[in-house]
C-alpha cells in the first residue's frame, strides 16, 4: 500500500459510481493497472455494489403489492386533501390516524381508486346524465393509468413503434402522433377495457401533465368535440371516421381541447372544428 | 405551469402525480429501511405525500426523487425521535480512523465469496450497519441515486456522502466476512 492508494482510495468509489470526471478515470484506470492490491480490491467492491444492485432489484420486486396498496391509499388520502368541501371525503381527511387505520385492510387495494374517483366525480354531477357513467369509467381508467407501472404496456415516443403494437391487438388501427402540437410527446400505449369495448389507449407527456387518449370503435355518426369537466380532470370527446376518442387529463380545459384540436385536424387535415376555445 | 394551485383545487394538479408518485417504491423502501416496521413505515410514506402536497406549489422544477425523498427520510426521523427510537449517531464527529491501513490489509477481498452472497445474507448485513450508513448504501445500491442527489436527501456536503459511501462499504464486506467465518 503507497501514499498513491491512501489518495486515490475515495477516488476509486467515486470511479465506481461513475462520479468521476475523464482525468480522473484515467488516473484511477492507470493505479489500477499497476497496483495490485488496489485491483483487487476494486474488484470486490465491484462484486458488492452488483449483488446490492441484484438484491435491491429483488427487494423491489417481492414489494410490488405493498406499494400498489400504499398507491391507493395516497389518492384516496389525496384526494380527500383537495376536496375538503366534499361531506363524504371531509370525514376522511380530519387529522389524525383514525382514517388510516380502515384503510390498512387488503380488500381496500387498487380497486379503492377507482371508487374514490367515481365517489369524487359523481359529488361534482356536472356531466350529462347519459355520459357520467363513460365518464366515471375514463376518469377511472385516467387514474388507475397512473399508478406506478399502469401507465404504459409499449413504451416509445415513436408512432412507427406503437402503431404496429396495437395492430395484433385490436381489430381496428387507431391513428397515432408521435407528437401532439408543442408540448405533448408520445410516451406509450396500452390496451384498455372501456365501455365493454377493447380501446387503444395512448399516453402523452405534456409539461407537467399526463393525457391520456382513448380510440375504440363507435358506429354512431360523426360528433363536434365535447369538453366536461370534473373539479379537475377535463374529459374531450369526439368522434370521427366511425372512431370515438376520448382524451383526459388533468391539465387545463383549454389546453386539453388545443390537444383535442391538434388531433383532430391531423387525423381530418385541414377540417376544422369550432371548439370552443379557437387555437 | 408552476402555478401554486389555489387551496380548493382539485387533485391531482399540476403533474404532482406524473412527477412524485412513480417514486413510491422508493419512498416506501427508505422508510421501511429507517423505521424497520412496515405500519408506520406506511404511514410515513403517506404523511409525507401529503406534506409535498401541500408543498408542491413551492417545488421548483429539479429533481422530484430527492425532494420526496428527503421529505420522506425527514418525517422517518421524526418519527424514530417520538418513539424514542433514535440511534443516529452522527459518525462523521467520531474520530477518524487510524486502524485504516490495517483494516484495508485484512478486509474481504474476495469477490467470489461476494458474489455467492445471497439476498437474505445482504439484508441482514446491511441491517446491521450504522443508520448512517445504512440509508447512504440503500440510497446509492438500492435506488441508483447520483451523490448529489444523496447529498440532497441526506442535507449533508457531497464529500461526506463519499466517505461515508467508502466506510459504509468497507463495514459491509467486513460484515460480510465474518457472516462467512460463522457459517462454515
Amino acid at each position: 500500500m503507497t501514499p498513491e492508494c491512501r489518495n486515490l482510495r475515495l477516488s476509486l468509489e467515486a470511479y465506481l459510481d461513475n462520479e468521476l470526471g475523464v482525468e480522473a478515470v484515467l488516473t484511477v484506470e492507470a493505479h489500477l493497472g499497476a497496483c495490485p492490491d488496489c485491483a483487487r480490491l476494486f474488484a470486490a467492491s465491484r462484486a458488492l455494489k452488483l449483488r446490492l444492485g441484484e438484491a435491491g432489484a429483488a427487494e423491489a420486486e417481492t414489494q410490488t403489492a405493498e406499494v400498489a396498496e400504499l398507491s391507493a391509499k395516497i389518492r384516496h388520502a389525496l384526494i380527500a386533501e383537495a376536496v375538503p368541501e366534499t361531506p363524504s371525503v371531509t370525514a376522511f381527511s380530519q387529522r389524525g390516524r383514525a382514517w388510516v387505520k380502515p384503510l390498512m385492510s387488503p380488500d381496500f387495494g387498487a380497486g379503492l381508486v377507482a371508487a374514490c374517483a367515481v365517489m369524487w366525480v359523481a359529488s361534482g354531477a356536472m356531466a350529462p346524465r347519459g355520459q357520467a357513467a363513460l365518464t366515471d369509467e375514463l376518469v377511472s381508467s385516467h387514474v388507475r393509468s397512473l399508478m406506478p407501472q399502469h401507465l404504459i404496456d409499449v413504451q416509445s415516443s415513436d408512432h412507427h413503434t406503437v402503431k404496429p403494437w396495437f395492430a395484433g391487438k385490436l381489430d381496428f388501427s387507431p391513428p397515432v402522433l408521435s407528437r401532439v402540437g408543442d408540448k405533448c410527446t408520445l410516451i406509450g400505449g396500452r390496451l384498455d377495457y372501456v365501455a365493454h369495448k377493447d380501446t387503444a389507449a395512448m399516453a402523452y407527456q405534456c409539461d407537467r401533465h399526463v393525457v391520456n387518449l382513448y380510440v375504440q370503435t363507435t358506429d354512431q355518426a360523426d360528433a363536434r368535440p365535447d369538453s366536461n369537466s370534473h373539479q379537475g380532470y377535463q374529459v374531450v370527446r369526439w368522434r370521427q371516421n366511425h372512431l370515438a376518442y376520448f382524451a383526459v387529463s388533468d391539465m387545463t380545459a383549454p389546453a386539453l381541447e388545443r390537444f383535442a384540436q391538434v388531433v383532430f385536424d391531423a387525423n381530418h387535415g385541414g377540417n376544422k372544428l369550432s371548439l370552443r376555445t379557437p387555437l | 405551469m408552476t402555478k401554486d394551485p389555489p387551496r380548493s383545487a382539485p387533485w391531482p394538479t399540476d403533474g404532482f402525480d406524473a412527477l412524485i408518485l412513480p417514486h413510491l417504491g422508493a419512498a416506501y423502501r427508505l422508510a421501511l429501511w429507517v423505521v424497520r416496521d412496515d405500519a408506520p413505515a406506511q404511514d410515513i410514506v403517506q404523511d409525507s405525500y401529503l406534506k409535498a402536497y401541500r408543498a408542491w406549489g413551492r417545488f421548483q422544477p429539479g429533481n422530484a426523487k430527492a425532494w420526496i425523498l428527503t421529505i420522506v427520510r425527514r418525517q422517518a426521523l421524526n418519527w424514530l425521535r417520538r418513539e424514542r427510537l433514535y440511534d443516529l449517531v452522527d459518525i462523521d464527529d467520531l474520530p477518524a480512523r487510524t486502524d485504516d491501513e490495517a483494516l484495508r490489509q485484512d478486509q474481504v477481498q474476495d469477490t467470489v465469496m461476494i458474489t455467492a452472497q445471497s439476498d437474505a445474507s445482504l439484508h441482514a448485513a446491511i441491517d446491521r450497519l450504522a443508520p448512517a450508513l445504512r440509508e447512504v448504501i440503500l440510497l446509492k445500491e438500492f435506488e441508483a441515486l447520483s451523490y448529489r442527489e444523496i447529498a440532497e436527501v441526506l442535507e449533508i456536503p457531497m464529500g461526506t456522502v463519499m466517505s461515508r459511501l467508502s466506510r459504509a462499504r468497507e463495514a459491509l464486506k467486513r460484515l460480510l466476512m465474518e457472516a462467512g467465518h460463522h457459517d462454515t
